[in-house]
């Protein structure tokens, strides 16, 4: 039922918006690494995330197999994962479109 | 299962609370087991509840039995009556499982409302990105 959504995997592409950390050469501003944390790697921090929802994925789709097999001890354990990785797919969908939206807008500088 | 923590944790509540709902209906379903005075009686089942190991919600730390005594039963009719008369019967009291089963039902319903009003507090959340 949701497997068609796991194409979403590609979106993994998107990683590649960690080339825009590629702005801090033209600024020439110097390296702006004196932000410390844990965090500071957007592209990561983005990765790790989709991994996450993939396996929030894979766990909803494994229990939707299992509903069909009949071997689901509790219906309530598949509508938990799957409004889980109904989310977390929200929340992908939100950045993803907030990355592009910031993607673009410095696009349109050079104009 | 960082990302969305308090369905996790109402999810291991749900989990505990349908063990309890199982418990109850083995209960109920051998309340009138009779079994022979040489032999055992059926032994309630009562789950127990416990902290989680990960210190996320709830689990299941066992199954407590009841007693294999159960209740001597004067049944002469009995086919399994023993030579005085007496069948060994489970030591469950309905009104006792009944109030259980309330209490799991609404325990179990009170999780997933939990899930329900975190799914909401998350959309709202997720709706503040998209603007």
């Amino acid at each position: 039922m949701t497997s068609p959504i796991s194409a979403l995997g590609a979106v993994s592409g998107l990683s590649g918006i960690g080339a825009v950390s590629g702005v801090d050469g033209v600024a020439g501003a110097g390296p702006t690494k004196a932000v410390t944390g844990p965090n500071t790697d957007f592209a990561g921090m983005l990765s790790k995330g989709l991994e996450s929802v993939q396996a929030s994925q894979t766990k909803a789709s494994d229990l939707a197999v299992q509903v069909a097999n009949g071997t689901l001890q509790d219906p309530a354990q598949y509508t938990m994962a799957s409004t889980e990785a109904a989310l977390g797919l929200q929340l992908t969908m939100a950045i993803r479109n907030k990355a592009v939206e910031a993607f673009q807008e410095i696009m349109r500088m050079q104009a | 299962m960082s990302t969305f923590n308090a369905i996790g944790t109402a999810a291991s509540g749900v989990t505990v609370y349908r063990k309890w709902l199982d418990a109850v209906s083995d209960n109920i379903a051998n309340m009138d087991n009779v079994s022979k005075t040489s032999d055992k009686a059926f032994q309630a089942r009562y789950v127990v509840a416990q902290e989680a190991q990960d210190g996320n919600g709830a689990q299941v730390g066992g199954i407590a039995y009841g007693s294999a005594e159960g209740v001597l039963a004067y049944e002469p009719d009995n086919p399994m009556a023993d030579t005085e008369g007496y069948v060994r019967r489970p030591d469950i009291d309905l009104g006792s499982q009944m109030a259980q089963l309330m209490m799991a039902q609404r325990a179990y319903q009170a999780n997933l409302s939990v899930v329900d009003r975190a799914r909401e507090s998350y959309q709202a959340a997720i709706q503040l990105g998209k603007g």
